[in-house]
């Protein structure tokens, strides 16, 4: 059987550190900064999240402490792309490639040199209980069995989306992601408004390693996000900047992910790796599709000066 | 509301763009600021709205010292500026746009339902008719002038600039502003306009300040004066310009631009509407028509950089394609000056020397083998630069750090070396002063009087009048009149821009 | 497209020396700032940064002979490096180096070990050097015509080929290139008479270091001396200036990465005819990765990237021997680098806006 509930399940399970990553893009870009270096965040909130949670044994505990270190680089990174102004694309490769060595220095350093995805192997992460719901058509066995953070993935483009179209903040961020110049005339702080979103944004790339590192497996190995923060990019231009959109493209994603495994168990004269490049390929598929980048918000990128 | 500058100065690295002025703003006035570009006037409404800061002088509301150290503390104060270029966020709703002036420093949910009867109140008493819920990038250049009124007074201003309004609207849509601005100004707002429309300031102003180099040059009562007064007072006694014409009576003109019915497509939109139009050897003939009508989209299709949907191009004969623009430019056969040369004119950060040799790079002498010959391209840029006095005379400096006449030169130079079959500029005076002018008109009038064919594209009416010897205007996309320019009145031509037919205004 | 839109590009024009002096400091900084990252690094990990120091330079140049494996690493670098440079200086971000060059090596080596029964020798190694070198251009070259023709960001598509590639270099070599003999994920090994040879006896630097060198000459001088270089540049530096000359820039960002992809491709050559003998799973550490530190430290000029490339290779060498014998991680060379990078982005915009201030 290659498609029942349980593939979308699992795609939703496999497609949250996605999207929470994507959705802290998105609030970046919906600021006007674009964030490359979400790739990097993301390995640092899953190493701050695995070895918190392997040393507390919480997970509570090691989920805000993926949130923090996303924050806390975060904050870095917006001072380096909007108060000096540096651009934002090198920033975020450099920062990615920084992130990529502080993290694996870290769990060799915390777990030893040579060791193996083992020695940072924390609980699984605890299941939702959905005994409730399980019965439900359609979404019971979808919902039933995941984790608090898989579930909230669903309700973030709500909260975001709210923000973004029925507050002043939000508001603000929008007039700046368009016009940075128009948003100063009009009394909007660019500058905090950009950091704000960056550290925002930041956060839940944070919590996107978190649970990529807790909840999809748990334990902590080098490189273990694979690319997924430039695939996050890539889905915010796919979801044309909206929270929705960008949370189904990241389900989409999900779901290819998820099937590589359905294809892998069908024994076909394919290697295996074929199918671990298929996220990938999809993606890639998927951009080209994309074309039109007219619809992005004006001033997204550019730093700001009054003068 | 009395806001008054005291001996005003702010200086960019050594020359002062304004230098001492003293100025005062009151309720119930419009106050025109009059000057050429480079004056003074823009830095110092910039200065007003909290975008600079004064090196020296004091500004004071209602006898009150104030510093206005940023835009928000400048809209605190009550004083808004309308840009020259809509201010827009162009993704976003109109509704959007209006009250981010005041939503986007709250820290709450939005009030969407009393924000937007307060928006609509105000826009009906102004009698506009905005569609709030359409995306602001798709409404006319008028409307989104209406926008910004609306923004500007939900925001509570008291003083409110406009720089440059008239510039992008109709004819019109100009008469409806100034019936606005005068009510305005009648409930109590200072309103102040900077323009370079001599008659628009005196028609619509209670008082003139006339700015130049920096300098307050005088203070004139509307009712006192003339035109051509404030001409003088602008610019000082006018350079003269070489002959405008040399007519050769009786001489057979052989057509070297041939546009046929052709017609330009974007996003699936026609924006060039089967337009035909000539070019003869030993003419100038002058495009007008409000920014964004299809001209500037018609000119690259005749350059080759745009496709053409329909109909035929030719030069001397020859059809003109899609993407032959590098092959026109190599066989002599057009000489483009693009409209807007900050952007599209030249690498900035490269030397004068490289930019100088774009038109020519190919040529034998510039290049062998695939491989520059540098001293061959320095010979030339030296003679370019001798030729056509550019400064400063060094062939390494960055483009970008040469005036903007003299980037202007530059660009010219390039194009007008090679002695084109036909010249196509646009907006060639644009931001010069009048010495530049002088001398960009000058080139192009040579090219005429040597036999060359101009196409000359001009927001600038009083250009393309002096210039040209036919004059075609625009409206969406169409040639909507031709006139000769003893025919071209401001008014003539202000209704066929707005797309009234010519015959009505005869 | 936001992401790819506005390159803020290096100030790098022909003649502007009044400008190069601000940005000569900053190689100069960016080193300093990676050495502090790594000194802090080394200091964590429990190691004094001073012993680690010598370690490293001991490492690295100790003796002839890891003199050589630095400069084999730098010739790898360097090639790569040039791949990040090309595209830079056509105003195109290519991170895809690691995959153009996994594809590069699987090209070289499948030509030099299915070709052996018709051509043979230094013949076989120069076709099989430019099979590195197409295969690595068409694998940028999907980027860059993704790019012109489809508005496809080239930062998310080469990142993106990269995984692929990688891929594809692992199925491969597990299946339809794999040794007979194999416990490893390699392919059979190439005669030693289409290896590249070795320089100086004993030493493993090997005839790539060569090729490495002559590349960055060519790309220096293919900017400085030919038209279309010179197009390139202007292409970078203001597109619509380029677009308004008639120059088609949907061609110009095609050649860009064709050419940008192609040293990559070849960087995966020397590294399987000069290194390996044989195509490996992984037998890459990222050097596409490292690649990207080294352009950006040379502020992409490819004469610069040689002593750039050195130090990235030293750097390789030295941080390993500091693994083996005070058990410092050599990730720490990842986290230095991209301090590294992102104090030439900062510095870089720091020096461009006191030159505008400068200018009014």
């Amino acid at each position: 059987m290659l498609f029942d509930f349980g593939l979308i399940a699992s795609a939703l399970r496999l497609a949250t550190p996605l999207a929470y990553v994507a959705l802290g893009a998105l609030i970046c870009e919906r600021a006007g900064v674009i964030n490359v270096g979400v790739e990097g965040l993301m390995l640092m909130g899953a190493l701050a999240a695995n070895v918190v949670t392997a040393l507390t044994s919480s997970f509570v505990l090691g989920v805000l402490a993926g949130i923090l270190a996303g924050m806390i680089f975060g904050l870095m990174l917006a001072y380096l792309t909007v108060v000096i102004k540096a651009d934002q694309l090198v920033v975020g490769i450099g920062f990615n490639i920084f992130g990529l060595g502080l993290s694996s220095f870290c769990r060799e350093v915390i777990f030893g040199v040579q060791s193996g995805p083992n020695a940072s192997r924390t609980e699984p992460f605890p299941v939702f209980d959905g005994s409730w719901i399980g019965s439900v058509p359609v979404i019971g066995p979808i919902l039933a069995s995941q984790t608090i953070l898989s579930l909230g993935v669903l309700i973030a483009p709500l909260a975001i989306g709210f923000v973004l179209w029925r507050t002043g903040p939000g508001l603000a961020a929008r007039v700046v992601s368009e016009n940075a110049r128009m948003a100063d005339m009009l009394g909007i702080n660019v500058t905090r408004t950009r950091i704000l979103a960056v550290i925002i944004g930041s956060g839940l790339a944070g919590l996107g390693g978190a649970d990529l590192a807790l909840a999809e497996v748990n334990y902590f190995i080098t490189n273990m996000t694979a690319g997924r923060g430039y695939i996050a990019l890539a889905a915010v231009v796919l979801g044309r900047w909206n929270p929705y959109a960008t949370l189904m493209i990241c389900l989409v994603l999900g779901v290819a992910d998820a099937s590589q495994f359905r294809f892998q168990t069908l024994q076909l004269a394919v290697p295996p790796q074929l199918w671990v490049s298929m996220p990938y390929i999809v993606a890639f598929i998927l951009l080209l599709g994309s074309r039109g980048q007219a619809i992005a918000p004006a001033d997204d990128g550019k730093p700001y000066t009054r003068n | 509301m009395h806001v008054r500058l005291q001996d005003v100065t702010k200086r960019f690295g050594g020359i002062a763009a304004n230098d001492a002025i003293t100025v005062s703003f009151q309720s119930g006035k419009i106050h025109t600021l009059l000057g050429e570009n480079g004056a003074g006037k823009t830095t110092l409404v910039r200065i007003l709205a909290g975008l600079l800061n004064p090196d020296a002088g004091s500004i004071s509301i209602d006898g009150h010292p104030v510093s206005i150290d940023s835009p928000k503390h400048a809209i605190a104060l009550g004083i808004a500026l309308v840009s020259q270029h809509p201010m827009i966020a162009g993704h976003l709703t109109v509704l959007e746009n209006i009250i981010a002036a005041r939503a986007g420093g709250q820290r709450t949910i939005i009030k969407m339902k009393a924000l937007r009867g307060e928006v609509e109140q105000i826009a009906a008493d102004c009698g506009f008719k905005l569609d709030l819920d359409a995306k602001a990038q798709s409404i006319s250049l008028g409307a989104q002038k209406q926008l910004e009124i609306v923004r500007t007074l939900l925001s509570g201003a008291r003083l409110i600039i406009f720089d440059e309004p008239t510039d992008v609207l109709t004819p019109a849509e100009s008469d409806a502003f100034f019936v606005l601005i005068r009510r305005l100004a009648d409930q109590g707002k200072a309103i102040v306009m900077i323009t370079h429309f001599l008659r628009e300031a005196i028609a619509h102003s209670q008082a003139i300040t006339i700015l130049k180099r920096g300098r307050l040059v005088a203070s004139v009562v509307p009712a006192e004066t003339t035109p051509a007064q404030l001409a003088e007072l602008m610019v000082g006694v006018l350079p003269s310009i070489v002959a405008a014409t040399e007519e050769t009576p009786g001489r057979v003109r052989k057509t070297v631009l041939e546009v046929d019915n052709v017609s330009v497509e974007e996003d699936r939109r026609q924006i060039v509407r089967r337009v035909s139009l000539t070019v003869s050897e030993g003419e100038i003939v002058g495009i007008a028509g409000v920014a964004g009508n299809g001209q500037e989209d018609l000119i690259e299709a005749i350059v080759g950089l745009r496709q053409a949907t329909e109909g035929r191009i030719t030069i001397d004969g020859t059809h003109v394609g899609f993407g032959e623009t590098r092959k026109l430019i190599r066989d002599d056969r057009i000489g483009y000056v693009p409209p807007d040369r900050h952007r599209d004119g030249l690498a900035g950060v490269m030397s004068v020397a490289d930019n100088l040799s774009f038109e020519v790079l190919e040529r034998r002498g510039m290049s062998r083998f695939g491989l520059r010959r540098f001293q061959a391209s320095a010979r030339h840029a030296s003679r370019l630069i001798e030729r056509y006095r550019i400064q400063p005379p060094r062939p390494e400096t960055a483009a970008e750090k040469l005036s903007g006449g003299n980037q202007q030169k530059l660009i010219l130079a390039r194009v007008l070396d090679r002695n084109p079959r036909l010249l196509i500029v646009c907006n060639p005076s644009r931001g010069l002063d009048v010495g530049a002018t002088a001398w960009v008109w000058d080139s192009v009038r040579r090219v005429r009087n040597e036999n060359g064919a101009v196409l000359l594209l001009s927001g600038d009416l009083d250009e393309i009048r002096s210039l040209s010897d036919r004059i075609l205007v625009f409206f969406r996309g169409s040639v909507s009149g031709e006139l000769s320019p003893d025919e071209a009145s401001s008014e003539r031509l202000g209704l066929l821009m707005g797309g009234a037919g010519g015959e009505h205004a005869a | 497209m936001p992401l790819s839109s506005y390159f803020p590009a290096f100030t790098w024009p022909a003649f502007a020396g009044n400008r190069r002096v601000g940005f000569a400091v900053l190689p100069l900084a960016g080193i300093a700032a990676a050495l502090a990252t790594t000194a802090i690094l080394v200091w964590i990990a429990g190691a004094n940064p001073l012993a680690a120091a010598s370690t490293i330079v001991d490492g690295a140049f100790g003796n002839t002979y890891a003199t050589g494996v630095t400069l084999v690493k730098a010739t790898t670098l360097l090639l790569a490096g040039l791949a990040v440079g090309v595209a830079y200086r056509a105003g195109l971000v290519n991170i895809g180096a690691e995959g153009q060059l996994q594809m590069g090596a699987a090209a070289s080596a499948a030509s030099a070990i299915y070709l052996q029964p018709i051509v043979s020798g230094s013949l076989l190694t120069l076709i099989s050097l430019f099979a590195g070198f197409i295969a690595g251009a068409i694998w940028s070259g999907i980027a860059g015509f993704c790019r012109a023709f489809f508005k496809s960001n080239e930062l998310v598509t080469t990142i993106l080929l990269n995984y692929i590639a990688l891929a594809f270099v692992s199925v491969l070599v597990s299946g339809p290139m794999a040794a007979s003999s194999a416990t490893f994920r390699e392919s059979e090994r190439i005669p030693a008479s289409v290896q590249l040879p070795k320089l100086i006896a004993g030493i493993p630097l090997h005839a790539g270091f060569i090729i490495a060198l002559l590349s960055a000459l060519l790309v220096g001088l293919f900017f400085s001396r030919t038209t279309l270089g010179f197009v390139l540049q202007v292409v970078r530096f203001n597109p619509f200036a380029a677009r308004s000359q008639g120059w088609s820039i949907n061609r110009m960002i095609v050649l860009a990465m064709l050419l940008a992809g192609g040293f990559a491709g070849l960087a995966g050559s020397v590294e399987v005819l000069g290194v390996h003998g044989r195509l490996i799973d992984g037998f890459s550490p990222g050097y596409g990765y490292l690649a990207i530190g080294v352009s950006f430290l040379a502020l992409h000029n490819s004469i610069a990237m040689i002593p750039s490339a050195v130090f990235f290779g030293a750097g390789i060498t030295g941080m390993s021997y500091l693994q083996r014998s005070l058990q410092v991680p050599s990730s720490t060379m990842f986290a230095a680098q991209g301090v590294l990078i992102m104090f030439v982005a900062a510095g870089t915009a720091l020096a461009v806006q006191r030159a505008r201030q400068s200018a009014g």
